[in-house]
């Protein structure tokens, strides 16, 4: 897609004086297809852009811009909305969605259950998971790596966390898909209220049950929390538990599938990959780099600020864009290239500062995991691409609702099925 | 050689242990890293310099001295 870059002066901006301007919609099926050409025009010619949609915010596309703001949560806050629009739920996430000092509070309440140490516990279990997501179609020679894996080996790993019910991960999945992968105006997620309503009682009644009876589980733990001093709420251990969900169930699915079909498209990487499986973890901080499954996250400015010489107002939004920063030809040599043991690889794409994603050290283990299992029982996958569907929207999660694809057909590991038929 | 965590800018991304696990290692309660030697040991000395170029906070810091 082409970005239109809007001259300084114009009509529409002349009551920002002077600001130079972009249109693009980053919900838009343009936009889905190839969001990649509208960040490098961004780069190139409006590094600090005003774009007059969804009521007006600020483009930050160059990787030491957007590294400035997440630094200073001091200046930008995250408490008002990160994502653009604001959500038609008015239900906060935290401590995404918070600012110090409170959110030093809450990420200290919730660092415990994804810290390395804890993820190293759940590993046997992803594995598990792994296993038995693949065991059910490797006999067909066929599957959507999309429904099939990708989305349910994050949904449980998330559940198994949290200490929920494994086997309702449809509950939990299929109305934050509904939400993360449509366009607002979309009736499916009007239609997934319903199941949304399902999945917070479902909260809701795992927290009076531990109430009674603390388990060995993450949402038992967050009950124990103190903020600043009182005990935690209810309201807001829901609010993490969300935000845990929201936050570990669709972008490690899309990250997988994204990767998947670059191995598609590059038989050497895949050659490689699969002769040096230990060069894996490597390849998959590329690949987060290549295509960060989260594209971008917002701010709001909370005083005036001058940003790479534009005046940037009090109250205005900004919208970091994660994935363009990791294309910054400024901060990564030949970045549109894929290098799979390219070092340094300081990609943004779990953000930076303080609000670095909580849960990066379980999506790269169910990334690392995940294609070192792929590659080993199908490593023949031919993509069926005529089929590939991505996502409505792309302007959250960079993601698919389907990739099918065909393999020489393997054997079970376990005569036990996961999902139970 | 000798290597700092500054404590202010780590922010857990963990790939200094990834790159250097004999130098780095990872805090129980958050991820966040600290240094494990007082001196480096020679033959670990480029793995500490990796460290501080593959951290995406800039939070390592080298005194080559």
């Amino acid at each position: 897609m082409t970005a239109e870059v809007v001259p300084s002066g114009d009509s529409e901006a002349a009551t920002h004086s002077a600001r130079p301007g972009i249109r693009f919609d980053h919900h838009s099926d343009e936009f889905a297809r190839d969001p990649w050409s509208v960040y490098a025009k961004a780069r190139a010619e409006c590094p600090v852009a005003w774009n007059e949609a969804y009521g007006g915010f600020w483009v930050l596309s160059k990787y030491d811009d957007i590294k400035r703001v997440a630094l200073d949560d001091h200046t930008f806050s995250s408490a008002d909305t990160i994502v653009i629009p604001p959500k038609l739920l008015k239900r906060r996430a935290i401590p995404i969605e918070s600012d110090p000092p409170d959110f030093f509070e809450y990420r200290r309440i919730m660092n415990p259950i994804l810290s390395p140490a804890a993820i190293a516990k759940v590993e046997p279990a992803i594995k598990r998971f792994i296993d038995g997501c693949i065991d059910d179609f490797i006999e067909r020679g066929e599957c959507d790596i999309v429904t099939e894996f990708a989305d349910p080996v994050p949904a449980m790993t998330t559940l198994h966390i949290l200490g929920l019910p494994v086997e309702d991960w449809r509950l939990f999945s299929e109305p934050l898909h509904a939400t993360v992968f449509h366009r607002q105006d979309n009736p499916i997620r009007k239609d997934a209220l319903p199941q949304y309503r399902q999945m917070h009682e479902t909260i809701v009644g795992a927290i009076a049950e531990r109430r009674r009876r603390p388990a060995d589980d993450a949402i038992s733990r967050l009950m124990t929390g103190e903020v600043h001093g009182r005990p935690i709420s209810d309201e807001e251990v829901i609010e993490m538990v969300e935000l845990i969900l929201s936050g570990g169930i669709d972008t490690t699915g899309s990250a997988i599938g994204n990767a998947m079909l670059y191995l598609d498209r590059n038989h050497a990487a895949r050659a490689h990959l699969i002769e040096h499986l230990d060069a894996i973890p490597q390849a998959v901080e590329e690949f987060l780099r290549y295509e960060a499954p989260q594209q971008g996250l917002a701010r709001t400015a909370k005083q005036d600020c001058v940003i790479a010489g534009q005046q940037v107002r009090a109250g205005e939004r900004l919208m970091l864009l994660w994935a363009s920063g990791n294309r910054d030809e400024e901060a990564f040599p030949a970045p549109d290239d894929v290098v799979l043991d390219r070092f340094p690889n300081r990609h943004m794409t779990f953000g930076l500062g303080a609000h670095r994603c909580l849960g990066s050290t379980v999506a790269r283990r169910q990334m690392i995991l995940s294609l070192d299992a792929l590659l080993r029982r199908m490593p023949d996958f031919v993509v069926d691409w005529p089929r590939v569907t991505h996502a409505e929207t792309i302007g959250v999660v960079y993601g698919h609702f389907s990739i099918p694809l065909t393999f020489t057909p393997g054997r079970r590991l376990s005569e036990t099925s996961l999902s139970g038929g | 050689m000798r290597v700092r965590v500054v404590a202010e800018k780590c922010q857990g991304h963990t790939l200094c242990n990834g790159v250097a696990p004999g130098l780095f290692a990872l805090r129980d309660e958050d991820g966040h890293a600290y240094v494990l030697v007082d001196e480096v040991p020679p033959d670990l000395e480029q793995q500490a310099r990796k460290a501080a170029l593959g951290c995406p906070e800039g939070a390592i810091e080298i005194d080559e001295s």
